[in-house]
């Protein structure tokens, strides 16, 4: 699983350095992308993540302690976080196609298109993956001294709730 | 080793922490001009936002050194890289 984490992670600093030295060659384009972005909906859409890690992590201490019954309502709740986030992703992209602004309107918001998909996919996929060891622990598949499986896909989505901590402020806030 | 109730109760902690240091980050985005010491914040809150999920929601304050210490050399790198390209950014912008 480290393995994975550590690919994913990657692939993500890649495009932060990609970003990084095209904000180098294009500043001003850059300074004003962030203006032009839904604020709201990137501040939201963070809050809506960190509590998902936050869900996540109860599930853990749950079966940790042997409740299963607990452990199954918090990841189901970590899958409707996804959901949620999703869901704001999708009125976000609505809100900038009513602004005009697509993946062509600069280097900034291609940058930007490229970034957010990459990181709603990995959402969408923890998702699934979230809900497979919510499907487990249903299955009582999972017990209090054996649920490796759970911690995986919960270290997975900390993992994509990480990778949102640098992408907010670099798209919403710095540009 | 904490207990149940220990470690619940830091799981609400660094949740709320974590909540707080976005909606400061927010404000910086909504109402100021981003100058370098402003950049400079957010660039710490990042690690510490991170450090917050790292140790207490993955629970690796405990764990193996070298898969804790490649994570937060991550958390620390990618900040730091922000941060210079945003007060490179503005020096030669004047």
């Amino acid at each position: 699983m480290w393995i994975l984490i550590y690919a994913e992670l990657t692939e993500f600093a890649l495009f932060f350095i990609v970003f990084l030295i095209a904000k180098v060659f294009n500043p001003e384009v850059f300074a004003a992308g962030p203006q032009q972005l839904n604020t709201s909906a990137g501040v939201v859409n963070t809050l809506v993540l960190l509590t998902s890690s936050f869900f996540i992590a109860r599930a853990v201490a749950a079966m940790k302690h042997g409740n299963t019954k607990k452990c199954l309502r918090w990841l189901l709740l970590t899958v409707a976080a996804g959901a949620v986030y999703c869901g704001i992703k999708l009125w976000e992209h609505q809100w900038n196609l009513d602004a005009d602004i697509t993946i062509n309107t600069n280097l900034f918001f291609s940058l930007y298109y490229y970034l957010g998909f990459n990181h709603f996919l990995h959402v969408a996929i923890g998702s699934c993956a979230v809900l497979w060891a919510a499907l487990n622990t249903h299955l009582n598949n999972y017990s209090k001294d054996d649920h490796e499986g759970l911690e995986s896909v919960a270290c997975y989505w900390h993992m994509i709730d990480l990778v949102w901590v640098i992408i907010f402020p670099l798209l919403y806030v710095l540009g | 080793m904490m207990n149940y109730r220990q470690n619940l109760l830091q799981l609400r902690n660094s949740w709320l922490v974590l909540l707080a240091l976005t909606l400061l980050t927010s404000t910086f985005a909504e109402s100021m001009a981003i100058t370098g010491a402003i950049a400079l914040l957010v660039c710490a809150t990042i690690s510490l936002k991170a450090s917050q999920i790292i140790d207490n929601l993955m629970g690796l304050r405990h764990a193996n050194p070298l898969i804790r210490g490649l994570v937060y050399c991550y958390f620390l790198l990618i900040p730091l890289m922000i941060g210079a390209t945003v007060f490179y950014t503005k020096l030669i912008n004047g």
